[in-house]
């Protein structure tokens, strides 16, 4: 490989040529600000705060676009650059709604946090945005608002280049340019599937969840109604680091605890309901191998991926698991199964959960999430709004006595709890569905060829001389080009797909920051508590085994089919 | 708002009633429908998507064809209709999002309705010190509306326009492309009433 020698900061440095000027800053130890830039997602120049001296040239250069060349001498701090990178900053602010107290990301922001860095003291500029401030709140689970919008372009760059949906775009051009939906439209009538990883790489609040947290707030406090909450799988290795822990540690003991002390009258695990999804979707498949039905079979526990195949690909609705994810399978229960054993009106239920994702919200909302006779689950909390409630209360979180899961739906097992990560709900089928198939027990309960950050993941397992072809697939971009193998030929048995990158670990309802490192390290957790659980497999859990023998009877009873499974709607593109 | 409405009123001629709490008046609608009398025509036979898509079909193979596809449909209904911009994003394989963002990018593009004379008034450097100010201020004042507005009658909309490279004479206007150069405000009946009238 060609490489060069250049001076940043009289450093010198020998990089590949090709390399940007803020790589080869990071390479030199030399930091250089940013705001705009997004590694490998949003790699344009806009935003003029990673501006650079290079000797020779006129003006200042983007160090996260300018490639490096031989004898380039580089200067990032110098008067020049000092004062250009404050002016930017201040014209930035010139457009920028600075309601930062009562802002959603006070204290997490990234241009707050950049004014601070360079030292802006004063905004010498007036404003010159011209359209009105839009406040788009008609989705269940987004909020956009463009008073606060810094044109970055990071979540049109996420929403097209990784999750391949490309819902909103930059409309009109100049001072009236916003990011929008194509005809100004809300979000709730274009194809965005409310995935929430807009709000991820948003550096402000423009993108944010829609809260309930007063919602939740009113049903703990009233009386009259008792409170159920379900924690996803996903949450417990992340919740951790709105409290000054490391990503990836695992606080499934302290999140138990502070929800009692937050009021909840009972508090149940949604990886009781994930080991449920296994046998469901298991025997699902089962099914569909020895009797012929249509495969591939593809997982249905993203409803991030849910709305985007209904909208995309509705062709593969025959394909789809017809097994509602953990959060409605437990939402569905909560209100029967569960009511009718503590002896209470299922009216008086108020079933709340916990999640990684925002899609959940708009998931909780779909009408056919009704099956109990009620809403299923009445009210979804991103891991970041469990955050603030916890915070709200005064709760020392990570000094907390670890407490244990309230039953019946609060056991579960290793199976579960790696739901939380691309791959694992593969895994966890796998587990129980060569068990159940060929009668032997598995002697590594371990498929390590569906974990890992990899976009796409194929495995051949062998289930008793039968070959079963898998794939896993994680962001939506990835999706795509998954299916477009199967429609082009491909043949498997058993696809997983989640929407987000990462699976529920990188979803866009955890905390932020969420990068490629934090999303490793709390996949790691994920396994460590896998591990650590004694029981592996779904099948095995006592609880599971006691629900079919009381209430449900069998996988794919008729309690079951009607309580357990949905259906899906063809929804356009355009 | 007003194409989509316009659309809808003409598929079911009792959701005029809707359209007006979304706050247009039924003048409003029955100005819409005058201004588009060519595509109540196509809609009526059911064949307005059709055309859009034939005029969309002509330029996907192009490279920046999308722009080329836009030209075609306002040429021949006077702005982008939000069904065309979706029939467009879909022949090219784009996102309506993108589409609209690259109709909305270019100014010379509108998704709006428009008049049936669009006067454009340069408002670049050599025009501003001539006087386009004035020249705007009768424009707006004997047609009644602001820059960006169409008049009651459907016939005019007022837009701005970069210098249009006729600078021996200033200030310019342009009507439907056509260029006047060195207009005055005294000027500006008799250009509107000479259009009138034809």
């Amino acid at each position: 490989m060609e490489t060069v020698e250049l001076l940043i900061d009289n450093i010198p440095i020998k990089v590949p040529a090709g390399t940007t000027i803020l790589k080869a800053a990071e390479e030199a130890g030399v930091h250089i600000p940013t705001l705009c830039y997004l590694e490998d997602i949003n790699e344009i120049g806009a935003c003029r705060i990673c501006v650079v001296e290079v000797e020779g040239y006129s003006t200042l250069a983007a160090a996260c676009v300018m490639p490096v060349h031989q004898g380039m001498v580089v200067k990032t701090n110098t008067p020049a650059v000092r004062a250009s990178r404050r002016m930017n900053l201040e014209l930035i602010l010139s457009d920028h709604d600075s309601d930062c107290p009562t802002c959603i990301r006070n204290g997490n922001c990234e241009l707050q946090t950049l004014c601070e860095e360079l030292n802006v003291r004063n905004v010498r500029f007036e404003g010159t945005k011209k359209h009105e401030r839009i406040l788009d709140t008609s989705t269940p689970a987004l909020v956009r608002d463009t008073g606060k919008c810094i044109l970055c372009y990071r979540c049109v760059s996420v929403c097209d280049h990784v999750q391949g949906v490309d819902a909103i775009a930059a409309v009109n051009r100049g001072f009236e340019t916003t990011i929008a939906p194509a005809f100004n439209k809300g979000l709730i009538d274009v194809p965005c599937v409310e995935c929430g990883q807009c709000i991820l790489t948003c550096p402000v609040g423009a993108l944010y969840e829609k809260e309930c947290i007063d919602e939740v707030w009113t049903a703990i406090a009233d009386k009259e109604k008792f409170t159920v909450v379900q924690t996803a799988p996903a949450t417990r290795v992340s919740i951790g680091e709105e409290f000054g822990m490391e990503p990836g540690d695992i606080s499934t003991g302290q999140m138990v605890a502070a929800l009692r002390r937050l009021g909840f009258d009972a508090v149940m695990d949604t990886d009781f309901t994930a080991d449920l999804t296994i046998m469901e979707e298991g025997h699902e498949f089962i099914e569909r191998l020895t009797e012929g039905g249509v495969l591939p079979l593809i997982t249905s526990c993203s409803p991030g991926w849910v709305k985007y195949m209904e909208h995309f690909y509705p062709e593969f609705i025959p394909n789809m698991s017809t097994c509602k994810s953990p959060q409605q399978m437990f939402g569905a229960l909560a209100k029967t199964f569960y009511a009718e054993k503590i002896d209470l009106d299922p009216e008086k239920v108020v079933s709340v959960s916990i999640m990684p994702c925002t899609a959940k919200k708009y998931e909780a909302q779909r009408p056919e999430m009704r099956d109990s006779g009620y809403q299923d689950v009445d009210y979804v909390l991103t891991t970041r709004e469990l955050a603030r409630m916890i915070k709200e209360a005064g709760i020392d979180f990570k000094n907390l006595p670890e407490e244990d899961y309230d039953d019946p739906m609060g056991e579960s097992t290793g199976a579960a709890v790696i739901f939380g990560a691309t791959g694992g709900v593969m895994e966890a089928a796998l587990r129980t569905a060569y068990e159940v198939i060929t009668g032997k027990t598995l002697a590594s309960v371990d498929f390590h060829d569906v974990r890992g950050l990899e976009g796409i993941k194929e495995a051949t397992v062998d289930v008793d001389g039968t070959e079963v072809k898998v794939a896993v697939a994680h962001s939506l971009g990835h999706a795509r080009e998954l299916l477009e193998r199967v429609k082009a030929g491909s043949q498997y048995h058993f696809i997983e797909i989640m929407g987000c990158p990462g699976g529920c670990i990188g979803g866009g309802g955890q905390p932020i920051p969420t990068d490629t490192e934090i999303r490793d390290a709390r996949m790691k957790g994920i396994y460590e508590a896998d591990e650590a659980m004694a029981l592996r497999k779904s099948h095995d859990n006592p609880s599971i085994k006691a629900i079919y023998e009381e209430y449900l009877g069998k996988p794919l009873g008729d309690k079951s089919h009607h309580l357990l499974h949905t259906e899906y709607t063809e929804r356009s593109q355009y | 708002m007003g194409g989509d409405c316009l659309h809808i009123v003409l598929q079911n001629p009792k959701s005029m009633v809707a359209c007006t709490c979304f706050g247009l008046r039924m003048g409003d609608i029955l100005r819409l429908m005058v201004l588009n009398l060519k595509s109540i025509y196509n809609i009526q036979r059911g064949g307005v998507l059709v055309e859009y898509k034939k005029l969309v079909d002509d330029y996907t193979s192009m490279p920046g064809g999308l722009i080329e596809a836009f030209h075609a449909i306002q040429n021949e209904h006077g702005y982008l209709p939000e069904a065309a911009i979706n029939e467009a994003a879909e022949a090219f394989k784009i996102s309506a999002a993108e589409a609209y963002g690259v109709a909305t990018f270019y100014s010379m593009f509108s998704v709006k309705p428009r008049g049936k004379y669009v006067i454009r008034i340069c408002r670049s450097a050599p025009c501003h010190v001539e006087g386009a100010q004035e020249v705007i201020a009768a424009l707006e004042q004997e047609l009644g509306i602001c820059m960006g507005g169409t008049s009651n009658d459907g016939l005019f909309s007022l837009e701005f326009t970069e210098c249009v490279g006729q600078c021996q004479e200033r200030p310019v206007i342009t009507i439907n492309g056509e260029p006047y150069a060195g207009v005055t405000p005294g000027d500006v009946p008799g250009i509107l009433n000479e259009i009138r009238n034809k």
